[in-house]
């Protein structure tokens, strides 16, 4: 029995589960005619390809003329707004009266300054004749060689009076040499006596002539200094004369020269004088110098020879010398003393050489240093006719302006339109103060269409001829593309010339242009057109067999894209004129997927 | 003692047992098994990668999706399925007609050459398939049959084993029976059909249910006389299945197991009765 009933129960098992199979195959069959993406297919063709630009541009204006506008005066009011149209001779707006009464006494003030500047420029333009440097070079030139003259003659004197000197002191000595003991010592003493006067003598002029010297230094440095406050000059000169730094003075000297002659200032006489004035200084502190060395000299001599002949003396007294040798000893100095005379002589002689050379070299230097002022003075003069003639342009600007704002009184402050057309351009505002910044413009003749569009896909050329809408009708213009601009990167604008002028002036609308391309092979559907990161393909229902029958996948084919238009594109692939290409579908479909081709979707 | 020595052994011996099941518990837990956990614990028998196995009984996160994917998304299964019967059940019908008397005919009637006859049923049986293949294929082709569900059925109809299975049956019907069938005045036609069949009838299940089992499971006939896809039976589906519904296959097998299980259970008295009929001498 209960093998009976498990044996029933294997048979309603079997049985079962062949009827559930037989459902689950229906139902798997309705499934997959649900899920099988149906797909629109279309096949090649050989044709041109259409490509439709479009877009949208704004109406502009083919030509504008823009009214001045003069800056800071207050806008009585404007009679005309954006978009109206305007005949020669109409009012545009109107300043106030009295701010153009203010703004005309402003423009006389400022052309009067304008004029004084004029003036005061042609004054400082000018150029006075003076003392060349060359000229005083040749004078201190002449001056030491005179001196120098005057010192070989003193030089020659001197070496004849050095011999005779030599002389006296040898017929002296042998003439002593014959005296006593006790005559010898009084002719000492005597002499002794006679070298304290010589020392005391020597004092006094040294003081006498330093104080000379000084004195006279001391009148150039004020004189210099009066100088320099009546030039108004930098005290740096002054300073910079110390003692000691003669030749940098003098290279500090030619550069302030040089500095002042650049300058161009109207002080020349002035800076020359100060220039003498210096120099002078500067001698006369070297002649300080000199007086005060050679007279220290001289009494530095004297108390030697005091000093020499008190240890004479000494030595005399002690016995360590005797008269006879004191004798000698005192000749044999006497003699040194005027070898050491003689060559001091010498070097004075060679020291006034120097100065002639110097003189001559000071020379030179000054007449490159003259050439140098003069083409400064040619430079300065150049410059001021320059700075005067453009006062004299603004001098004509501001009368011109002055002229304009006189007929704007005249007229009570209005402006009147210079051209028939379009007010384009419109910033003004009433009661507002101008800042010469703002914009009245007039556009006159045609008016032109500008737009964009991308130069990859959408290229236009001139010549191609537009659709244009025309705003609030459903009726299109024809324009054809006059100008194309392709300065920026991805899109290029378009200019258009419009044959009707009763469009609003910045009206946007749109465009459309349609484009014929060459004859291809293989055109297909631009929704047949596929891209990825390997490049274009289209997808094919191809039929396979499969378990199910005979059904078809979509197979990819790559194509090289040769022209895209706006619905079609023109390929180049492995593609049939039976291929039945994928355009659409009602799901998402990939490479390998089953497809149903149907009519419609 | 002896009880315990009893209960031991038949505990190993019901845990060897478990192992035969084995790759059935796997293959049904896989077939609940959501694809990215199947290709992870599988990956390396899927061809994925060297990844170690993660065999499991139960599956982390148990899903039905393979189970919907097949029975309501692969009508291609269905094909195959009703392909299978398709060539399968004809085949078997096939077999029972001819068979069958050829059977009765070598259990009951004497005549020459009848041992050589069955030795060469016997020879023809054990030679494995891959022998006659050429021979089949040249015949088939000859004939204008290849590509059909035809190439299919014929060569299993002319099967010898079932002819081997239910000779040995038949010669286990008493002669008594038989002569006792003459005397009521029936003929050698009714004494088949009325006393050899159902006295036969545990072999010719055993036969059928073997012959089902051998058709169902055909690979290489399949392979060989059909090019048309849409001929394939199922037991193409599997081999062709592709790595990323490879829980789908473990459903597939799991289903395609079914009506040889289902057809066993129903005839399972009379196959226990068939081969031990065929194995019984008298």
């Amino acid at each position: 029995m209960r093998v009976e009933q498990s044996g029933r129960l294997y048979q309603k098992l079997l049985v079962g589960f062949f009827l559930f199979m037989m459902v689950c195959t229906i139902i798997s069959r309705i499934y997959d005619s649900v899920t099988v993406p149906k797909v629109i297919t279309a096949s090649t063709k050989e044709k041109a390809v259409e490509k439709v630009v479009t877009g949208t541009g704004t109406v502009r204006e083919k030509e504008l003329y823009f009214c001045d506008i003069a800056g800071e005066l207050k806008v009585e009011s404007v009679t005309v707004s954006l978009g109206k149209k305007v005949a020669v001779g109409e009012e545009l707006y109107r300043y106030s009266l009295e701010d153009l009464t203010e703004k005309l006494r402003e423009k006389g003030m400022e052309l009067e300054k304008l004029q004084l500047e004029l003036e005061k420029e042609g004054i400082s333009g000018e150029i006075y004749d003076s003392v060349t440097q060359s000229e005083l070079a040749a004078w201190e030139l002449k001056l030491a060689q005179r001196e120098f003259e005057e010192g070989q003659i003193e030089f020659e004197e001197s070496r004849a009076d050095y011999l005779g000197e030599l002389e006296r002191l040898k017929k002296e000595y042998y003439r002593k040499l014959e005296l006593t003991e006790d005559e010898l010592w009084a002719q000492q003493a005597q002499e002794r006596e006679s070298a304290r006067n010589g020392v005391d003598s020597a004092e006094q002029s040294r003081d006498l002539a330093v104080t000379e010297a000084r004195r006279k230094v001391e009148d150039l440095e004020e004189e210099l200094q009066r100088l320099k406050e009546e030039t108004g000059g930098e005290g740096e000169t002054g300073e910079s004369e110390e003692p000691g730094k003669g030749e940098e003075t003098g290279e500090s000297e030619k550069a302030e020269e040089s500095e002042r002659a650049e300058e161009g200032g109207e002080m020349k006489d002035s800076s020359q004088e100060l220039a003498q004035t210096e120099k002078e200084l500067k001698r006369a502190r070297e002649d300080l110098e000199g007086i005060q060395a050679r007279w220290n000299r001289q009494v530095d001599d004297a108390r030697d020879q005091l000093d020499y002949l008190n240890d004479q003396r000494d030595r005399i007294r002690s016995g360590q010398t005797s008269s006879q040798e004191a004798l000698r000893e005192s000749y044999e100095a006497a003699v040194k003393q005027q070898e050491e005379v003689w060559k001091s002589r010498q070097e004075e002689l060679e020291a006034l050489q120097k100065n002639v050379e110097r003189a001559q070299w000071n020379a030179q230097t000054a007449a490159k240093n003259d050439e140098y002022t003069r083409l400064t003075n040619q430079q300065k003069a150049r410059l001021s006719q320059l700075a005067k003639k453009g006062l004299e342009l603004e001098i004509e600007e501001k009368r011109r302006e002055m002229t304009d704002l006189e007929t704007l009184i005249a007229a009570e402050g209005r402006v009147y339109a210079g051209y028939s057309g379009t007010v384009a351009v419109q910033e003004l505002t009433e009661g507002k103060r101008t800042s010469g910044q703002e914009r009245l413009g007039i556009a006159v003749g045609t008016m032109v269409f500008e737009g964009e569009f991308e130069k990859e896909e959408q290229f236009l050329a001139e010549g191609d001829s537009l659709q244009i809408a025309v705003p609030g009708t459903n009726r299109k213009m024809e324009a054809v593309v006059s100008g194309i601009n392709l300065l920026a990167e991805e899109t290029g604008t378009f200019q258009a010339e419009l044959s009707e002028l009763n469009i609003p002036l910045g009206t946007v609308t749109g465009y459309e242009c349609r484009k014929q391309s060459d004859i291809y092979r293989q055109v297909i559907p631009i929704d047949g057109l596929r891209k990825d990161m390997k490049g274009y393909y289209c997808l094919i229902a191809r039929p396979k067999s499969g378990i199910l029958g005979e059904e078809f996948r979509a197979e990819r084919v790559d194509v090289n894209l040769l022209y895209q238009g706006s619905m079609e594109a023109a390929v180049e692939g492995a593609i049939f004129e039976s291929d039945k290409i994928i355009i659409r579908s009602n799901q998402m479909i990939m490479e390998g997927d089953r497809v149903r081709p149907v009519a419609e979707l | 003692m002896g009880k315990i020595r009893s209960y031991t052994g038949r505990w190993i011996l019901s845990a060897v047992c478990l192992l035969v099941w084995l790759p059935f518990l796997l293959m049904a837990a896989a077939s609940f098994m959501p694809e990215d956990e199947l290709l992870w614990r599988y990956l390396s028998p899927l061809g994925i990668g060297k990844d170690k196995v993660r065999a499991a009984f139960l599956p982390s996160y148990p899903s039905l999706e393979a189970f919907v994917e097949l029975l309501v998304r692969s009508p291609g299964f269905y094909v195959m399925f009703w392909n299978s019967c398709i060539q399968v059940f004809p085949m078997l019908a096939g077999q029972l007609a001819v068979g069958a008397p050829a059977a009765w005919a070598f259990a009951r009637f004497p005549f020459s050459g009848k041992r050589v006859l069955f030795f060469l049923y016997v020879l023809w049986m054990v030679l494995p398939f891959q022998v006659t293949q050429v021979s089949n294929y040249l015949v088939l082709s000859r004939v204008g049959l290849l590509d059909s569900h035809v190439s299919m059925i014929l060569p299993g109809i002319w099967s010898t084993f079932p002819v081997f299975i239910m000779t040995k049956t038949f010669e286990t019907v008493p002669q008594a029976l038989l002569e006792a069938a003459y005397l009521d005045g029936a003929g050698e036609v009714k004494t088949f059909f009325y006393v050899g069949i159902p006295a036969g009838y545990p072999g010719i299940v055993t036969a059928l249910l073997l012959g089902f089992i051998d058709g169902w499971n055909a690979l290489e006939q399949p392979i060989t006389y059909l090019k048309d896809s849409r001929l394939w039976p199922l037991s193409l589906y599997l081999p062709n299945i592709t790595a990323d519904k490879a829980s789908v296959a473990f459903v597939a097998g799991l289903v395609a197991m079914l009506p040889p299980v289902l057809l066993y259970l129903n005839g399972q008295s009379q196959i226990e009765q068939g081969v031990l009929a065929s194995g019984v001498k008298e």
